[in-house]
């Protein structure tokens, strides 16, 4: 069936939170994709003597740095930029894995049944039982080369428990279907009815909770590098941003509402989107 | 029942001890507290006798299960930086967070479903359409972010409440408390705002409300009553969740508004490597979420009959 | 979820520029109170304090964090003491001492009318019994033994060979002899630590160690009332206390935990006394800068501390001395500066000023020189730039990422590649101060009294220079260094001491095992109605002679709301717009 044809998508189309949603997200994707090309400066550099005055503030915008310099004296715009691009790919990157990771285990847990079923359902509760922040924190702290890929490995590490307990629980539903039942006793293999079956009944659920995930992981990226236990300096994260211009907060209030805006943006963005998604899929359940 | 609850809290058990253990073996890696507890100025001679005290210069091994049998106990050890019971430091600051964590619910609560039922009844009217816009971004809006517009605004400009902290009694510690505590809410404000909304709406529509109007029987009790019914898992469910969440304490609010709550302490000891209250947080944030877990079974149970027989 | 009335795209975006526009105006554009305009001090009132981080003891003896010497510093007293607001040391518990010709020993004559809180009378054998407390390290962690370790018997006492300390000697009730294996000039700098101060022996032991630590029991201006754990502590006014001259106030409250941009908004509105460096985040120091209502109230105080990149001398390349002097040139010292506000300020020696043996005129010092950084780097055969990237540890946070990638913008203009390291203070001091570790730290010192060996012995003499631990960050070993310096220790004539430690710091210099960068400047900030307050160059406040000037009374209506900042919404709706 043609993606055009499919009644989700028609549904999805008529959506008009959605839509908005689905151009939002998509901006901010090809922003953060194509951020070097549309960044004006390296976001890393300090221009101190061009962008700082004599007792240090920060210029405000004019032609060379649309949006200003912020606390050090870099480009506010292409730190923006590029900080969106990290932002969104930590984001990416820890929903994809724990994404990956959850459906696995659930898909297993809920077919397989019994002892498998009971061992990883073990395993999720324990690390459900963990309180998230603290432990994400500490981790952080703990290693000795903190930075990108160790934020999108702890966070996507941590956090696949909850969605992998949606997924068994779909996978559960699906496995009494008729059909699938009628498969299982004509003899086919548990591998081809997960991948012809399962799979794909599974994936709207995956992809409805990826959008909202996805919300989910920028929110807590900018939280952990706003406490300061995030991705490193001089790397430009959202949160990282706002957290080096809450010192200017009353001289260059600017500093703050552009990554604040950014955030609340991009995640009603998602939230929007993934709404639409759930909508599409499955209105009215 | 009996059975049921037994194994539940055997489960329980067996999670907190995973939990401990994994954190132990995590902040063997912070790096050494000799340094934090000693300063930086000590003599060689001195980090030694500190070491010595502590038990630090001891197998990973042997402090593990020392530490184990000690918390079996009640003892969860002793922090380097305060030289006080962990099991005391929490104490202390527990009842702190706890009353944030019941001012906050409050709020949810009774600004949440009262916004809902609001928005239900002018539902297609601007008002409908404000209410679920303005809680659609509350719910995006990170909590420090609310915090700091809360603070900056309601406290700092307006001069309505104070700026950050704690207070001396009773009836001040709810006056520091209403921001922080509405700041928490936010998030969940919005949730039950649109939850109950669309419950509502959902059950306008529905077969036995038109019964109800044809025998007569006030139409506003029947939408209420059905609407609240179905809304009452999620709302268990989120009550459940925010009650583990609550042992934790509200970290970024907390710092915000300089709480000198769980979360505080928990953050602290985290930057200040204070490895005993980290893992004693730990576990007991765990123990939170596991209780909370279980009265939000136990809740499911007794309010649909047809969980109980699973 | 079932369907959902779809969000007003429109609405969503109104909330948001509401939600982003809480612009960030002056409420409170100067002081709201000011006193009565008493002249002289008047009893009275409480006084209000803040800090970010929280005590950790009151135990005189244990305590070593700036946070906790508040608390230690209001409520014991030492034998010797500075005079508010100076580096002078005069009499305190001692009435008055003398000194052996020989400089070895120390007589110190003990007020007859001191009492300890809890009522009872200070004699001379509280302060023996004070010291062998503190010494002894199955009693006390104290991390500041090392600086009585000239005190005869220091080390058969602490191996516990000996029970007693034997150049300690109580002469009567009220006279202390201390005698030193060595003469040293920094002995009575050393008494005025608050490691100290005599405390009741047999009340600290019968509470134990930790509560005494809670419930500290001293012989200072203040008692501690009361300690809400993680919030507030609150001293009152000793009645008894020997001084007439202060204390004044009835009650000091010192909060704990309030981040710095809170103390600021707390200060504005009136609701704390007094703001430090420590409550003043950038922001706002650029606002008071600006504004001329706080001027009058306003100190800035130079910090006797040194910042600067310690290069380890035992690593090539940096046993080079050329490419140390590449380095220490190549920084543009100024431009930091300015970028930080002018809250630090640059300096090319050992010495800040304000420490004694600061030499203003410092032939040789370091200072921004491109040109002579590239000469030095040819005389280091490195024309073309130093092959390589080079770990450069800071300390974890703002500041240290900050000068961190400036310092690597400054030296990558003359080949030099460095590439950061931060980590947690733990973690940092471990590293750069294990030998053969790290290559360059951006390491700081501050006094712990103001006197020059404090900071060269400590920091450039081999003999501070161990496998771990090490205070000598740059393992810095030069035979002559150490001979003058040894010299110098000694030397009993004042103004021929200071000379040598002079001479010493310019060999360090030249020879530039670290590159040193800036010193911090305190500001304080105090409402108008707090009088006889001076900031100290030794403590980091003195506030035990303040006065509060009651009643209060209001300054005149605020100004115009809208004074001066800008915010990105405002300036696009401002007339002229944006771009």
């Amino acid at each position: 069936m043609k993606l055009s044809e499919s009644r989700a998508y028609r549904r999805f189309r008529k959506n008009r939170g959605a839509t908005v949603g689905a151009a939002i997200v998509a901006t901010v994707v090809v922003l953060a994709i194509l951020a070097p090309l549309l960044a004006p400066h390296d976001p890393d550099m300090p221009f101190k003597a061009r962008t700082l005055t004599t007792v240090g503030v920060p210029i405000g915008p004019d032609r060379t740095f649309p949006l200003g310099a912020d606390t050090v004296g870099r480009c506010e715009l292409s730190r923006l930029l590029y900080g969106g691009r990290v932002s969104l790919s930590v984001a990416f990157a820890a929903t994809a894995l724990l994404a990956l990771i959850g459906t696995t285990v659930g898909i297993i847990a809920g077919y397989a049944g019994g002892r498998v079923d009971g061992a990883l359902m073990r395993g999720v509760d324990v690390l459900l039982a963990f309180p998230f922040l603290l432990v994400v924190m500490a981790i952080n702290r703990a290693v000795s080369r903190p930075g990108i890929w160790v934020l999108f490995l702890v966070l996507g590490l941590l956090s696949w428990a909850g969605p992998s307990r949606q997924v068994r629980a779909k996978v559960l539903q699906i496995r009494e279907l008729e059909y699938v039942v009628a498969a299982r006793a004509l003899g086919a293999t548990p591998l081809h009815i997960v991948l012809r079956h399962v799979l794909p009944n599974v994936l709207s659920l995956v992809i409805v909770l990826s959008t909202t995930l996805v919300a989910e992981m920028i929110i807590v990226e900018s939280v952990l590098s706003y406490l300061g236990v995030g991705v490193v300096a001089p790397t430009a994260s959202w949160g990282s941003m706002l957290q080096e211009s809450e010192a200017l907060i009353r001289v260059a209030p600017r500093l703050t509402e552009i990554p604040m805006t950014a955030i609340l943006v991009t995640v009603i963005g998602f939230n929007l989107l993934g709404e639409g998604l759930r909508d599409a899929f499955d209105p009215k359940a | 029942m009996i059975a049921w609850l037994s194994r539940r809290a055997l489960a329980a058990l067996f999670i907190l001890w995973a939990v401990s253990s994994v954190t132990f073996v995590a902040t063997l890696k912070l790096g050494d507290p000799v340094t934090i507890i000693a300063g930086p100025r000590a003599s060689a001679r001195d980090r030694a006798h500190v070491r010595q005290f502590y038990g630090l210069d001891q197998s990973a091994w042997v402090q593990y299960t020392r530490y184990l049998r000690n918390v079996v106990r009640g003892d969860l050890g002793t922090s380097f930086r305060y030289r006080r019971p962990v099991a005391q430091l929490i104490g202390e600051r527990f009842p702190r967070t706890l009353l944030l964590a019941l001012m906050a619910m409050a709020f949810e609560l009774t600004i949440g479903l009262t916004l809902g039922i609001l928005a239900a009844a002018q539902r297609g009217t601007r008002t409908d359409s404000a209410v679920m816009t303005t809680s659609f971004v509350l719910m995006s809006t990170p909590t420090f972010v609310s915090g700091r517009m809360l603070l900056m605004g309601l406290a700092y400009y307006s001069g309505l409440f104070p700026i950050g902290g704690y207070g001396v009694d009773l009836l001040d510690h709810v006056y520091h408390g209403v921001l922080p505590a509405l700041a928490l809410a936010m998030l969940s404000t919005a949730f039950y705002a649109r939850l109950l909304r669309n419950e509502m709406v959902d059950v306008l529509q529905a077969d036995y409300v038109r019964t109800a109007r044809a025998k007569g029987v006030g139409e506003a009790t029947v939408v209420l009553r059905h609407g609240f019914r179905n809304a009452l898992l999620p709302v268990v469910t989120s009550i459940g969740l925010s009650f583990g969440s609550m042992f934790t304490g509200a970290i970024v609010t907390e710092a915000i508004f300089a709480w000198p709550g769980l979360g505080r302490l928990a953050y602290e000891s985290i930057t200040g490597l204070d490895v005993p209250v980290i893992v004693g947080t730990v576990i007991f944030g765990s123990f939170g979420i596991l209780l909370g877990n279980l009265l939000t079974d136990l809740a499911y149970a007794a309010l649909d009959p047809r969980i109980r027989t699973a | 979820m079932r369907s959902i009335r779809r969000p007003s795209i429109v609405g969503c975006f109104t909330v948001l520029l509401v939600l982003a526009s809480i612009a960030c105006r002056d409420p409170y554009p100067g002081p709201r109170y000011r006193g009565a305009g008493a002249t002289q001090p008047r009893r009275g009132g409480t006084f209000r304090v803040a800090t970010f981080t929280d005590l950790r003891s009151l135990d005189p003896h244990v305590a070593y964090d700036e946070t906790s010497g508040e608390g230690v510093h209001l409520l014991f007293d030492t034998l010797v003491d500075y005079e508010p607001g100076t580096a002078r040391l005069v009499p305190s518990l001692a009435e008055r001492w003398t000194v052996s010709p020989d400089g070895r020993t120390f007589t110190f004559q003990l007020r007859p009318d001191v009492r300890f809180h809890n009522g009872r009378l200070l004699v001379a054998d509280d302060v023996r019994r004070s010291f062998e407390r503190m010494l002894d390290p199955a009693r006390i962690p104290c991390p500041g033994t090392t600086f009585y370790h000239l005190i005869e018997g220091f080390d058969d006492f602490q191996n516990h060979a000996r029970s007693t300390l034997r150049g300690i000697t109580v002469v009567d009730a009220h006279t202390v002899q201390f005698t030193l294996s060595e003469p040293d000039q920094t002995f009575l700098s050393a008494l005025a630590l608050p490691f100290a101060a005599p405390v009741p022996v047999e009340l600290a032991d019968s509470m134990g160690r930790d509560r005494f630590a809670q419930s500290p029991v001293g012989t200072g201006p203040f008692v501690l009332e009361r300690w809400e754990m993680g919030a507030r502590l609150i001293f009152r006014r000793n009645p008894r206390y020997w001084r007439s001259d202060y204390p004044h106030l009835d009650r000091i409250v010192l909060e704990t935990g309030i981040a710095p941009h809170l103390q600021f908004m707390r200060f504005q509105r009136g609701d704390l006394d007094h703001v430090d460096s420590g409550g003043i985040i950038t922001a706002d120091h650029v606002w008071l800068q600006r504004n001329a209502a706080w001027r009058p109230y306003i100190e800035n105080l130079p910090d006797i501390a040194l910042w600067g990149v310690a290069m380890n001398t035992e690593r090539p390349p940096w046993n080079n001395v050329h490419l140390r002097r590449a380095f220490a040139f190549a920084i543009d010292r100024e431009s930091l500066c300015r970028s930080r506000n002018n809250r630090v300020r640059p300096i090319g020696g050992v010495y800040p000023p304000e420490l004694p043996g600061y030499d203003p005129t410092l032939p040789g010092a370091q200072r921004f020189d491109p040109q002579r950084a590239r000469e030095e780097m040819a005389l280091a055969g490195h024309a073309n730039g130093l092959p390589g990237e080079h770990l450069l540890w800071v300390i974890e946070g703002d500041a240290g990422m900050f000068y961190g990638q400036q310092l690597q913008a400054d030296l990558r203009r003359v080949g030099i590649n460095v590439r950061l390291r931060p980590a947690s203070f733990a973690v940092f001091l471990e590293n750069t101060e294990r030998r053969g570790s790290a290559e360059l730290s951006l390491s700081g010192w501050s006094q712990d009294f103001p006197d020059p060996s404090n900071f060269i012995d400590t920091l450039f003499h081999s003999r501070s220079i161990q496998a771990e631990n090490s205070q000598n960050q740059a393992f810095y070993s030069n035979p002559r260094l150490d001979t003058l310096l040894d010299h110098a220790r000694v030397e009993l004539d004042p103004r021929r001491r200071i000379e040598m430690y002079r001479q010493a710091e310019r060999i360090v210099v030249n020879d530039a095992p670290w590159a040193f960068l800036y010193y911090p400047v305190k500001t304080e900030v105090r409402q108008p109605y707090v009088r006889g307050y001076r900031p100290s160059p030794v403590w980091s406040h003195e506030f035990r002679p303040i006065w509060l000037d009651l009643p209060l009374r209001r300054f005149a209506a605020r100004s115009s709301p809208f004074d001066g900042t800008e915010s990105l919404f405002a300036t696009l709706t401002a007339p002229g717009g944006w771009p």
